[in-house]
């Protein structure tokens, strides 16, 4: 144990409690200017992405004038969510580095995001009218029942994930502005809104690549931060292995290593989900939709993950120090774990680090829900009409697309606010997993396989979709078909729907009749 | 029949094993079915005709024994908890660094430069692009907005 640990052992704990801690806290004032100029800033953009907004194609494509590092910077916050900055430090608190898992899948999505789905998705509006995922999928398999469930896989996803980044973000304002929860979730709902429905997918991106800039400057400069309170990654590491509190059945030693304190199947299932998932995550797919030029689809992979390991560094640090203060007797313990990052920031930084913080994870949420309100939007007033043989024109396109988003927006926010904390955990579990399940297998092999069938794509999504969800309940509600059933064996949900899906996908395609390709949609896969 | 179908009956094998890995709760067969799985959906996305350019498929084949190699120490350091600390590396616990070091950025860094560097001849050759445009009638190679790019 240092010699900082055991001195402070003599003396009584900090405290460890948001709301004392925002009372007694003397750069509120400072830290809230900064979250303005921020919220400022992001308006400013949606304004000039606004007057830019001309017909359908800027509002849900952007008009395909993305260039490479906007695109790579906009798929990284997309991705990253609020949760990397408020969820994912309080489950390293609790479990140990075994949390880091759901990050680490950054070594290898994106390669296979690009690899995968980049330039057949490019190629693909090239020669189709393509503008969602579900387009892609009725492009492919010429089938409006599969493009329909993949539309509505999307809406469902999308309005109720939504309602989780909302209620983040209010919980963030009501700490920043001091202002209730409801409060905060109405007015980043409102301010979120007014860039969306105005600038579409235009004022997304570019938003996206100011949002994604402050999550890596933030995330590099916390991290430092972190280890340098810590006194270093060994000393962080010395304190929590050799904690009396933790000495039981060597508990300690297995916070710090690699799979933390829970089963090392469970890190790689988190690890294999948001890997493989990503495939499937339509907020990220319809981004190559956008971009201008195919050839620079080259350096994308690369600029998207770098940042992405930046930010993943921030939860670990914050989460391990912390640990190491609470293990070591200098901070009063938790009540609750996802108070991780605000305990941090106002015990151990200082207010304009705590401003930059906090525009960190308003960034990083607002930029996951811009790309959730335009693609939910896009499901709406095409994906739904196009599954019912009907196509607005693009003026209508235009205009029902801005009226569906602060549709979608109100239900969200009246999601966020009325449900209770079983609710919102129950809403949880149709985000990233759902959309894995249910469309990664129709999208990532469908269009590389040609044997592929319609069928199969029929199968997948709508078996993903069900058994994503399916088991969700069963395990969030504790019903008992689940608890003594799959649930007593240990699966992760997400990996089993996913892999059930895959499967399924493979084998009712072998079994069904082959059928030619349109010759565009072959010329696409040939490439 | 399309040859990239070899990839498909690797994903599918693989993925079964992840099932029963998951069933059984053996995390050794966890490890290496997962990484089959992932390397497979690389492979086949960027496959021709069934073939993965030489280059792409060492770096790759590189990255995932990389990958395999990670997991297998990791789970084996873990055994005993107490052997996780025994040896550090840039303060970190050494099976904490191979996750950080070897499993995160080096499979990271590995994959995406091979992608970038190798790009122009295995990932979007010229002859490729200009094969599609033959053949859609659309036209990709452009210079200056509307110039098509001299082959």
């Amino acid at each position: 144990m240092s010699i900082l640990s055991k001195l402070t052992l003599a003396s009584a704990p900090l405290p460890s409690d948001p709301i004392s801690l925002i009372s007694g806290y003397k750069g509120m004032g400072l830290t809230a200017t900064m979250v303005i100029i921020y919220l400022a800033i992001v308006l400013a953009i949606g304004y000039w992405a606004t007057r830019r907004t001309k017909n359908s194609k800027d509002f849900f494509i952007a008009g395909k004038q993305i260039g490479p590092i906007a695109l790579a910077l906009a798929a990284f916050s997309a991705t990253l969510s609020g949760w990397l900055f408020v969820g994912a430090p309080g489950l390293i608190y609790t479990l140990g580095t075994g949390a880091m898992w759901f990050t680490m899948s950054t070594a290898v999505a994106y390669t296979i995001l690009w690899v995968v789905t980049g330039k057949r998705m490019r190629l693909l509006v090239e020669v189709k009218d393509v503008m969602t995922v579900a387009d892609a999928v009725k492009a492919r398999f010429e089938n409006r029942f599969a493009s329909g469930l993949a539309g509505i896989a999307t809406l469902i996803g999308v309005v109720l994930y939504l309602a989780t980044q909302l209620l983040a973000m209010g919980v963030i304002l009501g700490y920043v502005f001091n202002i209730s929860v409801t409060t905060g979730v109405i007015i980043g709902m409102v301010i979120t809104l007014l860039y969306a429905i105005g600038g579409g997918m235009l004022a997304g991106i570019y938003t996206d690549v100011f949002q994604g800039t402050m999550m890596a400057i933030t995330s590099i400069v916390i991290f430092a931060y972190a280890l340098s309170i810590g006194g270093g990654m060994f000393n962080i590491t010395e304190i929590i292995s050799t904690s009396p509190a933790l000495a039981e059945g060597g508990l300690g030693y297995k916070f710090v290593g690699p799979f933390g304190i829970i089963p090392p199947i469970l890190a790689m299932s988190w690890f294999f989900l948001l890997a493989l998932g990503i495939v499937g995550q339509p907020h990220l797919v319809h981004k190559f939709f956008m971009i201008k030029d195919i050839k620079k689809l080259r350096h994308g992979a690369f600029l998207t993950t770098v940042p992405a390991i930046i930010s993943g560094l921030l939860s670990f640090g914050v989460g391990m120090v912390i640990k190491s203060k609470v293990m070591s007797g200098e901070l009063a313990a938790l009540a609750k774990a996802d108070d991780a990052i605000t305990v941090f920031l106002l015990t151990y930084t200082t207010p304009i680090l705590t401003g930059l913080a906090f525009a960190g994870i308003a960034s990083a949420i607002m930029s996951t829900a811009d790309s959730f309100i335009n693609i939910a939007s896009a499901a709406a007033v095409r994906d739904l009409p196009n599954a019912f043989g009907k196509k607005l024109s693009e003026k209508s396109e235009l205009q029902w697309g801005r009226i569906s988003a602060l549709v979608l927006g109100v239900v969200s926010v009246a999601l966020a606010v009325g449900l209770s904390s079983e609710g919102i955990a129950l809403l949880g579990a149709f985000g990233y997993g759902t959309f894995a399940a249910a469309l990664a297998p129709a999208i990532g092999l469908g269009f590389n396989w040609k044997r592929a069938t319609k069928e199969g794509a029929i199968a997948s999504i709508a078996s993903g979709l069900f058994i994503g969800i399916g088991l969700e309940i069963g395990k969030v509600l504790k019903m008992a078909w689940y608890t003594d059933g799959l649930g007593s064996l240990g699966i992760y949900n997400g990996v089993f729907a996913l892999s059930v899906s895959a499967i399924v996908f493979i084998v009712v395609s072998l079994i069904t009749k082959p059928v030619k390709l349109d010759k565009d949609i072959e010329a696409v896969m040939d490439v | 029949m399309d040859k990239n179908t070899k990839y498909i009956y690797f994903i599918l094998i693989s993925t079964v094993l992840l099932v029963f890995a998951q069933l059984t709760k053996n995390a050794t067969l966890f490890a290496v079915s997962m990484s089959i799985v992932i390397f497979s959906w690389i492979f086949l996305g960027a496959a021709k005709n069934g073939k993965v350019p030489k280059a792409l498929g060492l770096w790759w084949g590189v990255s995932f024994v990389i990958m395999v190699g990670s997991l297998l120490a990791m789970l084996d350091i873990v055994k005993v908890p107490e052997n996780i600390t025994n040896s550090h590396f840039l303060g970190f616990p050494l099976p904490t660094a191979i996750l950080f070091f070897s499993f995160w950025m080096l499979v990271g860094l590995i994959t995406t430069i091979t992608f970038s560097v190798r790009f122009e001849k295995d990932i979007l050759n010229k002859e490729w692009v200009e094969e599609f445009e033959a053949k859609t009638g659309a036209v990709l190679l452009v210079k200056n907005g509307n110039e098509k790019e001299e082959a």
